[in-house]
């Protein structure tokens, strides 16, 4: 079977929907899956040559105001010329993801993508509407900052025995356990698992070209009361650590608003 | 502050529209080429509040999000806004904080500004749009209003823009 994956992220890197249609690929392993970003007409060409010889589409999409990308509507509107123009039949699958906790705000998203599909004529066949986007996209490096820790508690233990002339190898790793790598591992498995859950019944029912009632899923093992404090703590820290901005600055007016009451 | 957003490039529209009584109005062509959102965040996080584009719109959230009234004529895509009217609506995000609250048992992001606009919607291809589509679009701007804290909201369809201006005079006369 032959099936594309569009990630209409319009994000450079570190895309939530890119890392979903890369968990999809890897469920779909035996079949012809290419993935490719609509970013730019490029892109876009590049996916339209595509569409003659698939048999599923999916888009794997992020919700930008309870709707898609106003770059994916763009793209969108021509694609659905070109495939009415040439009366291609295939289906269409959706993964969207969304930041706020709840899956279901994904909705509209998927709503829009099946109300494209009647306009181009082609078969919609449902899809899932992921939650805790942001979150499920960052706890993906968890094992990486897990691993990291590790390689520094061995270097410092090494550092340690060194200075006391003890060192060697067994006597580094002996009694050693990578506690930080595994707990981080696990809680990345662990919040992601829903997500993991519902692509693979995604890739069911694609394989079995039937019918996937939207369904909608979030971070599991996360109350909403954890998501809004880690949620909250993630976009003070990025802002510290990757602007050097401030806490309190976040919730500043915009110099607009405050030169418009100056006025 | 009251704006008219609209998405067609005509200047014999503009010149209908202008004709009404608008002046408190600041109208916007959402058909000018402007900057795309991109997801970055920074609007939240390196320069908070302000879009990262340089352009236009940059401050576009800051004014929507403290005016009183925002009058959307546009074309019904897919249930939803234009892609030219869609490309500002991203760009209002900075004008809502990252953080979150709890509205209709859903999380939703806290005010930036204390002021909810009334958002008014007319879509001018509505004999166009199927039942689904229509369906849709009441459904979207109710989503969109809660997203951007605005407590009353309208949505009309139009046959044709000469029709949507009509419906604008009724409203700013
Ligand atoms: C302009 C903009 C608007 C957004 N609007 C919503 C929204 O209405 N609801 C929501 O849950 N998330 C919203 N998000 C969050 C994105 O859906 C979330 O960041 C998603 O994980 C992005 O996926 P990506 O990394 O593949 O781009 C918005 C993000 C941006 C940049």
């Amino acid at each position: 079977m032959d099936v594309l994956i569009l990630s209409t992220s319009p994000r450079k890197s570190f895309s939530t929907s890119l890392y979903f249609s890369k968990i999809l690929k890897l469920f779909l392993a035996g079949h012809n899956v290419e993935i490719i970003l609509l970013r730019s007409a490029f892109d876009y060409n590049r996916a339209i040559r595509q569409l003659d010889k698939i048999d599923v589409l999916v888009f794997a999409t992020p919700v930008y105001v309870d709707s898609v990308p106003s770059t994916t509507l763009e793209y969108l509107e021509k694609m659905e010329q070109y495939i009415t123009a040439k009366k291609y039949k295939f289906s269409v699958y959706t993964i969207a993801n969304c930041g706020f906790y709840e899956g279901n705000q994904c909705r509209l998203a998927l709503k829009t993508y099946e109300l494209w599909c009647e306009r181009a004529d082609v078969k919609f066949l449902g899809g899932v509407g992921i939650g805790s986007g942001v979150m499920l996209g960052f706890v993906r490096i968890l094992p990486l900052i897990g691993l990291a820790i590790t390689a520094i508690q061995l270097m410092i233990q090494a550092v340690v025995l060194c200075f006391e002339n003890t060192f060697s190898f067994p006597l580094l790793f002996a009694g050693f356990f990578p506690a930080n790598f595994v707990i981080q591992t696990a809680l990345w498995i662990l919040f992601t698992l829903g997500a993991f859950v519902h692509i693979f019944n995604l890739r069911t029912s694609i394989i079995k070209k039937r019918n996937h009632v939207c369904q909608y899923t979030t971070a599991w093992f996360c109350p909403r009361c954890l998501f809004v404090c880690m949620a909250s703590l993630y976009w003070f820290f990025r802002a510290l650590f990757i602007h050097g901005v401030m806490p309190w600055t976040l919730f500043r007016k915009d110099k607009e608003y405050v030169d418009s009451l100056c006025k | 502050m009251k704006y008219i957003l609209y998405d067609i490039e005509s200047k014999d529209f503009f010149e209908t529209l202008g004709a009404l009584n608008v002046n408190e109005y600041t109208l916007i062509n959402a058909a000018a080429p402007v900057a795309k959102c991109t997801g970055c965040f920074k609007c939240w996080l390196k320069n908070p509040g302000t879009c990262a584009f340089s352009d236009k719109m940059q401050h576009i959230g800051t004014k929507l999000l403290n005016s009183h009234e925002i009058i959307i004529i546009c074309k019904g895509l897919y249930g939803g806004f234009s892609a030219n009217i869609k490309r500002i609506i991203d760009r209002v995000i900075p004008g809502v904080l990252p953080f979150f609250v709890k509205k209709n048992k859903e999380l939703h992001h806290k005010q930036r500004y204390k002021n909810n606009p009334e958002i008014k919607v007319i879509f001018y291809n509505g004999d166009e749009m199927s039942e689904k589509e229509r369906e849709q679009a009441e459904n979207l701007i109710s989503a969109v209003a809660l997203n951007f804290h605005s407590e009353k909201h309208q949505v009309v369809f139009a046959g044709c823009p000469q029709d949507a201006i009509k419906e604008v005079q009724t409203w700013t006369c």
